[in-house]
């Protein structure tokens, strides 16, 4: 069953004097449990690309659908629910607030969910339970990435959307983290869209979206995903 | 126990991480919070106090001297429609016999007609009211304490010549002399040498010598009555009792200045703490302004998470909406504490013997309230930004600003010589143009406010130098009882040395001009008098004019008069027509509001010719009060010197308030530097780091702030001198009253002053900074990408 699916997107904007088109014509779909790696040089639209299906930005044309509504036609109120109850997001350098403890960082996230899951099984489940009343200044990256995971899932979102969730880490937190991540599509059921420019991180994926210069070059179905001890960068 | 949410916590921490910066805001807003309700509520507990105090005692509406009232006429006055009550009495200033001869003590002295004045009552502090015979006095408290007169004590009074001997067998206050002044030219109380003594009607009328007549009478009104009606009715019936002066309540001297007093408490209350509220919530903009740029980056996550933009700018305003309620509330707590303590010490020093001082928690409320909305409105316009950031624009980086050149990169030969660190706090003090503004206003107002405070005792010095010295230049000014030949002034020179002398009337009349009245005292002097040098408005010497009138720049105000235009002059007398008289110039007058006629024409126009109501003496005779204590027709022997000397003790009780205001202005820069030092910091800290990378030394970069403060600092002195000026301009026509003129010009010493508070308290400022300047770890702001 199609969870998400994108028609003929685009975006430009303006950064400063210089007018940028990070998305052009951009449509795919995405299965229900699938893990999908976006995958592209820095510059391609990716992170364009999920803010747009995270909806956190909207498109200069073209659709977004989840499920059969249509995320773009919703207005700021709709795409705030929108965001609150079926998206997760995961970032680069994780973003997690420095004055609030790791289990106060899930909970910044429960506390305004319909459905959130258990802060502190969350937390178990990441590994941090022992370290749940640790500020981000006392944790090491891979353990704050962990938190933004925590976070992120504990609001029992449809999609996990992550932005380059390695790229701040060192090889072996990076595959711990993905491992996670794994973890949480397989045993949570949860669809996760991993968006990076590491092609190794590809082979993990059952679906692989391949972009460059805001165009998807191509959209395949991995048959045999990697596990992630396998995957070497 | 409650438990908070994750934002609110996110709140209370940051506020934690920013408590100095919290604090310096909080300090403000406390301190114009406690200004105001402080001066509110003393304000309110004193006009309360005062008008009970008028009620319970039976204040009079109306006060009028006259010549001789006799007691019949005290009946016929009851019966006028309007009129409550009226009680006549004899009011005579003598001298009191002290032990030290050469020092004049003159002492007020009221008959009383049985145990208590229907009218004007006082209250009995100790001992017991006077008998109806025999030589007893009530002595006024401030009197009787300033002298150490109690009880049982005997003191002796030289009446027209006579000594008396009168026991005191009561301490009594009385609503009259609340602020015990003798005259209006007093501008403080003396009580030390100026006094009230209640005696009995008739050992009073005796010894004055005006038995069966009054020469004072006391009105109140019923409610609702035209006042200027019942007066004139008043007047008509006293038309051959020679009224000297009509006096309503709110003209009397004592109510007028306690009045004053309380509307410069109001105005001051109502002033003052909207400077402060601004000063903080243009703090708070800033502050706020900061830390949304500062947290984009959060705010975006935030947004993503599922937080509407409303919850996280609700989120940034409750910083100040706290910041205001805490402020309120400890504001309003010390207010009310200071409320107590100042009205206490306002009812100890006007002598005022009640009462209870009521806490008004309305102004608590008032107080929350108003603080609450001015931070919640500075907290909404300084976190606006939260509304513009979208999650998508929050992830990117932000665009870097367009660098342009500076003005001053214009003068290349300039901007060529000046090093790289000076060249860098030029430009930061081009391109934060906010910052720079608000600490330049910063300084402004701080100067301003220091300026207006250092000012104020050179202005008290040339008001007293410019009538006691410069206007006018007699050592003493004699009075008479009566009014008298000029030919008694041979008699003066036999008994006090004079080195030069002048014989004067001082004569109370009415002045009109189509419906503006005035009562005041015309002083009739010599055409070439020595012993005033009059001045018009533009600053060119004027004589006495030989026909015509010279009138104080506020009493021509109050009658609305130009040079040239013709006044009324109404006569008490009976049977005198009244004149009209041209208006020949209009002076400067610092203290006191009269109009000035040549000797010989007022004698002959006003009252009688050749008549003197008392003598300006120079004379290095260090005994004249001694000499005259025994002369019967002397009232009142008034030393420059001796008023002088008053004033000078007067002074040193304006230091402490002086300190409040210092203290207050120092709170304002130096919370203003504090704050703006921190955010500037904060908000440059990538900049910083990178100076760290080359090389640059932690104190380096804290001098470089410092001096880009002290340029700015140096720009608001020089800006705040002519805005101090100003101010002081502004407050010299607010101040002014009818008694006393200021002429707010500063003195080189006040600005100079002015200036080393205001740099002392930024310098500390700066220092306070260091520490938290010296905590950051810069070069982890280069690795940090922390919401």
């Amino acid at each position: 069953m199609k969870i998400l699916s994108a028609e003929t997107l685009s975006k430009s904007y303006e950064m400063g004097e210089i007018q940028v088109n990070a998305l052009d014509d951009v449509s795919f779909s995405i299965e229900e449990g699938e893990f999908v790696v976006v995958l592209g040089p820095s510059g391609s639209g990716k992170s364009t690309l999920l803010n747009i299906i995270g909806g956190m930005d909207q498109p200069t044309s073209g659709k977004v659908f989840l499920y059969s509504e249509e995320v773009t036609s919703y207005d700021e109120k709709k795409l705030t629910e929108y965001r609150r109850n079926k998206i997760g997001f995961v970032f680069q350098f994780y973003n997690i607030m420095a004055n609030l403890t790791a289990e106060e960082n899930v909970e910044l996230a429960t506390e305004i969910s319909e459905d959130p899951l258990d802060v502190l099984e969350m937390l178990t489940a990441v590994g941090l339970n022992e370290r749940k009343d640790h500020f981000p200044a006392q944790m090491s990256g891979g353990e704050q990435q962990r938190v933004s995971i925590a976070r992120a899932v504990a609001k029992n979102p449809a999609i996990l959307l992550c932005d380059e969730p390695t790229g701040a880490l060192d090889f072996n937190t990076g595959i711990s983290i993905l491992g996670l991540l794994k973890k949480v599509n397989r045993e949570m059921k949860k669809t996760v869209i991993v968006i990076t420019h590491n092609t190794d991180i590809a082979f993990m994926a059952d679906r692989v979206i391949k972009m460059r210069s805001g165009k998807i070059i191509s959209n395949e179905i991995n048959e045999n995903p990697m596990s992630v001890e396998e995957i070497k960068w | 126990m409650v438990k908070l949410n994750k934002l609110d916590t996110m709140l209370f921490r940051m506020i934690k991480n920013s408590k100095g910066q919290f604090i310096a805001a909080l300090v403000i807003i406390v301190v114009g919070i406690s200004v105001y309700t402080s001066l509110s509520m003393t304000a309110v507990n004193m006009r309360n106090t005062v008008n009970s105090y008028y009620a319970e005692n039976n204040f009079p509406n109306l006060f009028i001297e006259a010549t001789i009232v006799p007691n019949q006429k005290i009946e016929k006055l009851k019966k006028i429609k309007g009129v409550q009550n009226v009680t006549g009495r004899v009011s005579l200033d003598v001298p009191l016999v002290t032990e030290n001869l050469n020092e004049r003590v003159n002492l007020r002295m009221i008959t009383m007609n049985g145990e208590r004045e229907e009218l004007s009552q006082s209250t009995l502090i100790k001992g017991r009211m006077i008998s109806d015979f025999g030589k007893e006095a009530l002595l006024i408290q401030q009197f009787a304490d300033a002298r150490g007169i109690k009880v049982n004590d005997v003191i002796k009074v030289q009446i027209k010549g006579v000594q008396y001997s009168l026991d005191v067998v009561g301490i009594v206050e009385n609503p009259e002399y609340i602020y015990l002044m003798e005259n209006a030219q007093s501008i403080m109380p003396d009580q030390d040498d100026f006094g009230v003594c209640y005696v009995s009607e008739k050992f009073g009328q005796q010894a004055f010598g005006s038995s069966g007549s009054y020469n004072q009478v006391l009105v109140s009104y019923v409610n609702d009555v035209d006042e200027d009606t019942l007066i004139e009715d008043i007047k008509n019936e006293l038309d051959q009792n020679g009224i000297k002066q009509t006096i309503k309540r709110k003209d009397q001297l004592s109510n007028s200045m306690i009045d004053e007093e309380l509307n410069q408490l109001d105005s001051m209350s109502s002033s003052l703490p909207i400077l402060f509220l601004l000063v903080a919530g243009f703090m708070l903009m800033m502050m706020l302004g900061r830390m949304v740029k500062k947290d984009r980056m959060k705010i975006g996550i935030l947004q993503a998470m599922g937080y509407t933009s409303h919850q996280v700018l609700f989120h940034y305003i409750k910083y100040a909406l706290i910041v205001g309620v805490i402020g309120g509330f400890l504001g309003s707590l010390i207010g009310m504490a200071l409320a107590g303590g100042m009205t206490k010490m306002y009812l100890q020093f006007y002598h005022i013997p009640l009462l209870k001082i009521e806490f008004y928690y309305s102004y608590i409320a008032l107080a929350m309230i108003l603080s609450a909305i001015f931070c919640t409105v500075s907290g909404l316009i300084g976190s606006r930004e939260v509304l513009k950031i979208t999650p998508a624009d929050a992830m990117r980086a932000e665009a870097p600003k367009i660098g342009k050149r500076i003005l001053l990169e214009k003068f290349s030969l300039l901007w060529k010589n000046l090093s790289f660190s000076n060249k860098m706090i030029a430009k930061n003090i081009f391109r934060n143009k906010k910052r720079t503004i608000f600490i330049l206003v910063g300084v402004i107002l701080t100067y301003g406010m220091m300026l207006f405070t250092t000012s104020m005792p050179s202005v008290m010095d040339q008001m007293m130098n410019k009538h006691f010295v410069e206007f006018q230049k007699m050592d003493y000014n004699i009075s008479f009882i009566y009014p008298i030949h000029e030919s008694a002034m041979q008699d003066m020179t036999h008994l006090i040395d004079v080195d030069y002398m002048e014989g004067k009337i001082e004569y109370p009349f009415e002045l009109t001009n189509g419906n503006k009245k005035q009562s005041v005292i015309i002083v009739g002097i010599d055409k070439d008098t020595s012993f005033y040098s009059f001045k018009e408005k533009n600053g060119t010497p004027i004589m006495v004019p030989q026909n015509g009138i010279l009138l104080s720049e506020n009493l021509a105000k109050a009658l609305q008069v130009e040079k040239g235009d013709a006044v009324r002059i109404k006569s008490f007398l009976h049977g005198r027509e009244d004149v009209y008289l041209r208006v020949k110039g209009i002076i400067k007058q610092a203290l006191g509001m009269n109009a000035y006629m040549e000797i010989g024409a007022m004698g002959e126009q006003l009252l009688e010719k050749n008549i003197i109501t008392g003598v300006y003496v120079n004379s290095k005779d260090e005994k004249i009060n001694e000499k005259l204590l025994h002369a019967s027709n002397v009232a009142t022997v008034m030393s420059v010197a001796d008023t002088l000397a008053v004033y000078e003790e007067y002074m040193e009780l304006m230091a402490l308030s002086m300190g409040f205001m210092v203290l207050f202005s120092g709170i304002l820069g130096f919370c203003i530097v504090y704050n703006a030092t921190i955010i500037s910091v904060m908000e440059r800290q990538m900049e910083f780091s990178s100076l760290r990378v080359l090389g640059f030394r932690k104190k380096e970069i804290f001098f470089m702030i410092v001096r880009e403060n002290n340029i700015i600092m140096i720009l608001g002195i020089l800006i705040g001198i002519p805005i101090g000026k100003m101010f002081l301009e502004y407050s010299s026509s607010a101040f002014s009253t009818d008694l006393y003129t200021f002429d707010m010009s500063p003195t080189l010493m006040a600005g100079i002053l002015a200036g080393v508070y205001t740099v002392g308290f930024i310098l500390a400022a700066q220092l306070a900074t260091y520490r938290k300047i010296n905590q950051l770890d810069f070069l982890q702001a280069l690795k940090n990408r922390e919401a």
